[in-house]
């Protein structure tokens, strides 16, 4: 074949990683079970759909699970050497299970476990020491799992295979046309291990894909990578939420131009943020962004055909996502009013309305 | 009405009525359902102010139970079922002190009164029937029971006509039969307010009705009889003394009818002459009492008919109740009079009637308003029960003041019983109420039993194991005095791990030396080309004029002690969101995010955090996310962000938050329950692994350094802990 028939090749240095095709044992989130409880039963019979074996708890209902430490390490109320035996402990919790992978809920999580991994693999020694103090603190040893991917990936490695189940596309179900989304991935999905991250930090990929295999169109926009807020200390700690608040104002501003109709994102921190945070930034700027904020198992779910309320919890969110099923063609209740700070109705605009030009 | 006055005293006494924080941080439990059946009832409530005037002017108000407001901002969190659970509210007399003198109009006499309503709920034998005598058409519809059933004991053993001559109530129905039906009748709700009894006791004291110590229970009613009798405390009430008189003529009236049937129903028995004559010494004091039941009754329907009239809601629960009592003191008066005046068509029904209004009063005592009379009592003995078995616990030596032998033997500035001394005692619900004040004179192991004992109680609920403690014992005074304890005590244990010791020696070492040592601070750095990637990208140094990641590194690697102590003493370190953009753009790979968080960890075990703002704000994450780890095994739980502490999320958060519990259940999630998912409680075995890894790892070092410095702090800015973790909660 002659080179200069052929057509130029975009090349980008995309990281690409090992997902695990089967064999998942799924770590708690704080955040997401405070915030979304929905969404971790939800990936679980997303894997079950799949039919892929996973565990949430080794001896159901005495779950042995417990918190990776994330918030406390990040809090900075933590030493690391108890991260690493917290996370030790549940990978041992894991294998115990007969699971050799580790797929978090949380981002934070994700970044966690690698974390540790990569401390074991780096300080001489610190192997031995773990699986001793470990042992002698609660008898298990010391089992590095095999992969440790974050949920997102394996929904992501099988969204095509999803794509076949669903009974609704990101389409516009009137006109036809692909529904506009903005991804806001999480800080510590993509940021602190770009190469376990599908796509690296700049062009990661594990949303996008996934948008588009369901239908819609990805949406880029400038301030894509900046962080939402969150902070741990920040929006948990009132008097510093007004960091939150100008992070969450500064990607809604640099998203509207672009109308988006839907924000998916893979952690639970920036679903709350982007999601609960809306109402404060407009009542903050007198702006009227309306867009509803999902998360990927929440989309997925809302695509197959399941039930917006039971199972997937949307009136748990402060956007109202019902504008959004409206116009994909989803069945639903009727708009819920959006409130304003004395609990007067407003009128949704924009996105929310269906109306993004 | 004296004009109201907002300078706050407590008990004459000049006071500030600070902020009540014991549950700012804790989570509530959610259901609301009472409050939402009656919101319009209970609307006045959104004007409070929290200002605490009527905490102010109430002589029930004590130092560390700021009542009424305590319970006014229960019911605003939606945590009503706390507030009713609480013995206070059957102490309070309705005297509206409270309300003449609330500000905003928040109105609190009402809504004590609709908490006793759902107190009575809660505690009601079987329940349905006290949520049947709220509604009109239920509670007709025993009434109607009562005199379909009655017609027929007239019918089978007495008369509809009875025999001509002068009016004869008996020939209607003989009194062979009219006492034992109302004596056997009289059984049922005597049980079943028996049952309420013992439940309240339960919630009030911990322990059950059954096992308390008959001597020291009679001898507390004894000295609680004053009160109860004479209802002196009313005479506190300054702006409605006629409400506190018309409410002595009810309590009196129906004593003494009471006494009057009772005797009257023994002459009867025993063949005596029936009825009295008009002259018969009894017969004028049970007319004595009737007049006062139907004056008192008068005063309190005319109040009602006021308030409707200014179209405020009264409660059906309010007139089924003062409408039963007014009925049968006039039906009863109506009765005798037309038997004195011979008026024989009237006379019978009304006399049927009468009847009919006194055994539905009887049948329904546990349900109806009725049921105060019974908790009010019990609660004032109670009180005087829990005083007595605190005073037989207390251990020779004790002082006038309470003070125990071992609290004054206590380290200076500790003001905590060494482990196993000190007095015990108080139930677990009792030392659950209680501040750290009080909870410092009892020993580790009162406390600690205490805690897991009621962490551990459950009951079925939505299908499964339910834990009703986790909500209550989330950031209560008793977990956190029992968290610095068990820490403390752990830290300064034998047989610490490498690691431990570890942090115990870096905490006495420069700065630099962690720099080098840090087992984070050693991997973060490689070298440093200070060419500002990592402060381009920083949305804090974006949003934090001062923060600049770069210059931390630079401070980091310039091995200057003082220059790194400073940075440590600023607020800088604290502005980092930890979100790893800096990370992300290095070119050498430096682990710049992770630098600053050993920055912050150094900061803290040596204090140096205490000296900025941000820094300070640590205890309030120790409390939070180290207690709920500590605890719960989840750094966050899902109680936590109360719609209060979060008004940025909006009232679409507030009002799935109405419904928490239930909105998990329906989700998929475990909501202090057995389970894998969103909200379980963890087995005490996987919470016993997890700290010890926690121990093992050096946390406890850490945590028992941050509590040391904030209480060097506290003492220094002079604020108690309370205050101390307030302050820095809400400051910056």
């Amino acid at each position: 074949m002659d080179l200069l028939d052929s057509k130029p090749v975009i090349t980008t240095r995309r990281d690409v990683k090992p997902i695990p095709e089967d064999g998942y044992y799924m770590p708690a989130s704080c955040v997401m079970g405070t915030f979304s409880p929905s969404v971790e039963p939800l990936i679980g019979r997303l894997y079950d759909l799949l039919g892929r074996r996973w565990a949430m708890s080794a001896m159901a209902p005495s779950s042995k699970n417990t918190c990776c430490s994330g918030i406390v390490t990040h809090g900075n109320v933590f030493t690391i050497e108890s991260s690493l035996l917290v996370v030790a402990r549940l990978w041992s919790v894991a294998a115990e299970a007969g699971f050799e992978n580790v797929t978090t809920v949380c981002v934070t999580s994700f970044a966690l476990h690698n974390e540790m991994r990569q401390l074991l693999l780096t300080e001489p020694g610190l192997a031995d020491k773990v699986d001793r103090v470990l042992f002698d603190a609660c008898g298990r040893r010391l089992v590095v799992p095999k992969e440790i991917v974050h949920c997102s990936d394996v929904i992501y490695r099988y969204r095509a295979e999803l794509a076949r189940a669903m009974r609704y596309r990101l389409v516009d179900s009137v006109t036809g046309r692909p529904l506009k989304v903005v991804d806001h991935v999480g800080c510590h999905y993509n940021k602190l291990f770009p190469q376990k991250s599908v796509g690296g930090m700049e062009y990661c990929d594990v949303l996008t894909a996934m948008v588009r295999e369901w239908g819609g169109d990805e949406v880029d926009y400038p301030e894509r990578r900046h962080c939402c807020g969150m902070g741990f200390r920040q929006c948990m700690v009132r008097p510093n939420r007004s960091f939150t608040l100008a992070c969450a104002r500064k990607k809604f501003e640099s998203m509207a131009p672009f109308q988006p109709d839907l924000i998916l994102t893979n952690c639970p921190g920036c679903l709350l943020v982007l999601d609960r945070e809306q109402w404060g930034v407009n009542e903050m700027t007198g702006s009227d962004f309306q867009v509803p904020v999902l998360n990927y198992a929440q989309l997925a779910g809302l695509l197959l055909g399941w039930g917006p309320y039971d199972t997937i919890g949307i009136q748990g969110h402060s956007v109202p996502v019902e504008p959004l099923l409206e116009r994909i063609g989803i069945p639903c209740g009727p708009r819920p009013l959006s409130l304003n700070h004395a609990s007067r109705p407003v009128a949704l605009s924009g996105a929310a309305q269906g109306g993004a030009q | 009405m004296t004009a109201p006055d907002y300078g706050f005293r407590l008990h004459g006494k000049r006071t500030n009525v600070l902020p009540d924080r014991s549950f700012d941080l804790a989570v509530p439990p959610h259901s609301g359902t009472f409050t939402r059946r009656h919101a319009p009832a209970m609307r006045s409530l959104e004007a409070c102010l929290q200002c605490g005037a009527c905490t102010a002017t109430c002589d029930l108000a004590r130092d560390d139970t700021l009542f009424p407001r305590r319970q006014l901002t229960l019911v605003r969190l939606g945590l009503e079922d706390r507030a009713a659970e609480g013995p206070e509210i059957w102490k309070c007399y309705a005297c509206a002190d409270c309300t003449a003198k609330c500000p905003s109009g928040a109105k609190p006499d009402v809504i004590m009164r609709r908490l006793r309503q759902l107190a009575i709920e809660r505690f009601a034998y079987p329940q349905p029937l006290a949520r049947a005598v709220d509604e009109p058409v239920p509670f007709l519809v025993v009434c109607a029971i009562v005199a379909v059933v009655l017609a027929g004991l007239v019918a089978l053993g007495g008369s509809f006509s009875p025999a001509p001559g002068p009016i004869d109530y008996a020939g209607m129905l003989p009194n062979p039969v009219l006492i034992p039906i109302f004596s056997g009748l009289s059984v049922l709700p005597l049980v079943a307010i028996g049952v309420g009894a013992a439940r309240a006791w339960r919630s009030w004291c911990g322990s059950s009705l059954w096992s308390v110590r008959p001597a020291v229970l009679w001898a507390s009613v004894r000295k609680a009889a004053p009160e109860i009798v004479t209802l002196r405390q009313m005479a506190g009430c300054q702006d409605h003394r006629l409400r506190s008189w018309a409410h002595r003529a009810i309590v009196g009236a129906v004593a003494g009818l009471l006494v009057a049937s009772a005797v009257m129903t023994a002459l009867v028995v025993v063949g005596k002459q029936y009825p009295l004559s008009m002259g018969n010494p009894l017969k004028i004091l049970a007319n004595v009492f009737a007049a006062l039941l139907i004056g008192g009754t008068s005063y309190f329907l005319w109040l009602r008919i006021a308030e409707a009239s200014r179209g405020e809601r009264v409660g059906f629960f309010d007139w089924a109740f003062l409408s039963s009592v007014f009925l049968a003191g006039v039906t009863g008066a109506a009765t005798e009079a037309m038997r004195a005046a011979d008026i024989r068509p009237a006379a019978y029904p009304t006399y049927f009637a009468h009847l009919v209004i006194v055994l539905v009063l009887i049948l329904t005592l546990p349900y109806t308003k009725l049921a105060h009379a019974v908790y009010r009592v019990l609660a004032l003995a109670g009180e005087e029960y829990a005083a007595a078995e605190r005073a037989a616990m207390v251990q020779p030596g004790t002082s006038a003041l309470g003070r125990t032998g071992a609290q004054d033997r206590a380290a200076p500035g500790d003001g905590a019983p060494a482990r196993g001394e000190g007095p015990t005692g108080p139930s677990p619900e009792e030392l659950l109420t209680m501040s750290h004040a009080e909870l410092r004179q009892y020993p580790d192991t009162v406390l600690e039993d205490a805690y897991y004992k009621l962490r551990d109680q459950n009951e079925p609920r939505h299908g499964g194991r339910y834990y009703p403690n986790m909500k209550r014992l989330a950031a209560s005074a008793l977990e956190r005095e029992k968290d610095r304890r068990e820490i403390d005590a752990l830290v300064h244990a034998a047989g610490q791990s490498e690691w431990e010791e570890w942090y115990q020696k870096a905490a006495e070492q420069p700065c630099t030396w962690w720099l080098e040592n840090h087992i984070v601070a050693r991997h973060a750095l490689t070298t440093c080309l200070n060419c500002g990637m990592c402060t381009s990208v920083c949305p804090a140094a974006e949003h934090f004029e001062e923060y600049d990641p770069r210059v931390i590194v630079d401070t980091a690697l310039s091995g200057d002690e003082e220059r790194i102590v400073d940075l440590l003493k600023s607020n800088i370190i604290w502005y980092c969101a930890q979100c790893g953009s800096c990370n992300s753009r290095c070119p050498h790979n430096n682990d710049i995010m992770n630098l600053v968080g050993s920055l912050r960890t150094l900061a803290q075990l040596k204090g140096y955090h205490t000296q900025s703002v941000r820094g300070r704000q640590q205890y309030a994450g120790r409390q939070l996310w180290a207690a709920n780890l500590w605890n719960r095994a989840i750094s966050l739980y899902f109680r936590d962000p109360v719609p209060v502490a979060h008004p940025d999320f909006g009232p679409r958060y507030a009002d799935w938050w109405a419904d928490l519990e239930e909105e998990f259940v329906r989700a998929g999630g475990t909501p202090d329950m057995d389970g894998a998912f969103a909200g379980r409680k963890v087995t005490p075995e996987t919470l016993a692994e997890l700290r010890s890894c926690i121990r093992a790892g050096g946390a406890l070092v850490l945590w028992q350094k941050i509590e040391e410095h904030a209480a060097a702090d506290a003492a220094r800015l002079g604020l108690d802990i309370d205050d101390y973790l307030n302050k820095v909660s809400t400051e910056g």
